[in-house]
């Protein structure tokens, strides 16, 4: 389970889950033709990861151009899941967003009014 | 021929970018926003118009491939493609999308109450809404997330949305949905 290396699509992001560095990035679109299916790998892998973390700060950096509402069910979920590990655990989540992409800050607001115990930071990217 | 024509001229009098018919499925969706997104550059449209359109292409198309009663191959629900209409126009200024698809006649009154309720919110009100759909029961293989997708067409959308039904027979409709971005 050490990592977790799946290239993006057009309508997938691109997921590197890394339990060496436990620093993991989702990146990219994400309006898969089933949200389901396609995180199932993800969710299967956290749940080996996340017990073993034993303190360990892990990171999590979300860089979603574009999403669809079943990808916001599940990032819920996703982000349900650090925040139930919270209590024991040290797990921060940065959600990055474009300053012109106004609709990215606003989900992330959406996300971090939800969450009272788990980090979360909205993190306006660089121009580059 | 004539016929062709007539059609070309309502789709410029419509202002329609580009209007689809038949079997849709995933990849065609991938391919038909990419070119929708190469258009909206190209007239200029601000990218958070851009976006907004984007977002309701998404939801619309999936929404068609998810809950059309038209499947291919036919009677196979749980096909990934599924027969609809959507279409993309430029009116009086404003950005529309029109998706249309058959539906069961036992899911008008679900799919109205929907809508009206939808139109009756405020800013605040559907973001709250949305919230509440988006935590409504874990995401499960069966569930196809109908209840969200509608909250964020609108999300996007000026409202109010348009809709109608269309009767075919004792069982089906056609649904037209249209929104204004």
């Amino acid at each position: 389970m050490e990592i977790l290396n799946i290239e993006a699509t057009r309508s997938t992001p691109k997921i590197y889950l890394d339990s060496k560095s436990h620093i993991h990035e989702i990146s990219g679109e994400s309006y898969p033709e089933d949200s389901f299916e396609f995180y199932k790998s993800v969710f299967d892998w956290l749940d080996e990861y996340l017990p073993t973390l034993n303190g360990t700060k892990a990171v999590f950096n979300f860089d979603i151009l574009y999403f669809n509402s079943s990808s916001s069910k599940i990032f819920m979920d996703m982000f349900d899941l650090f925040e139930r590990c919270s209590v024991e655990q040290n797990i921060v989540i940065n959600w990055f967003y474009d300053e012109d992409n106004e609709a990215a800050l606003e989900y992330g607001e959406d996300f971090e009014e939800d969450l009272a115990q788990v980090e979360f930071n909205l993190v306006e990217k660089e121009k580059v | 021929m004539d016929s062709f024509y007539e059609l070309r001229e309502i789709f410029q009098k419509e202002g329609i970018i580009f209007s689809y018919s038949g079997i849709l499925s995933h990849s065609l969706m991938e391919s038909m926003g990419e070119s929708l997104k190469c258009k909206l550059i190209d007239d200029d449209i601000n990218p958070s118009q851009q976006r907004k359109l984007f977002s309701v292409f998404v939801e619309k198309i999936q929404n068609i491939i998810n809950y059309s009663q038209e499947r291919t191959p036919k009677d196979a629900m749980d096909s990934s493609m599924a027969g609809g209409i959507i279409t993309v126009g430029n009116k009086d200024e404003k950005y529309y999308l029109v998706g249309v698809n058959k539906i069961d006649n036992s899911s008008i009154d679900v799919i109205k109450e929907k809508i009206e309720h939808i139109n009756s919110l405020d800013k605040d009100g559907l973001k709250k809404l949305y919230k509440e759909a988006r935590r409504a029961g874990p995401s499960t293989e069966n569930s196809k997330g109908a209840g969200i997708g509608f909250i964020e067409i609108a999300r996007k959308a000026i409202l109010p949305l348009e809709y109608h039904f269309d009767k075919i027979d004792e069982q089906y409709s056609y649904f037209l949905l249209k929104t204004n971005v």
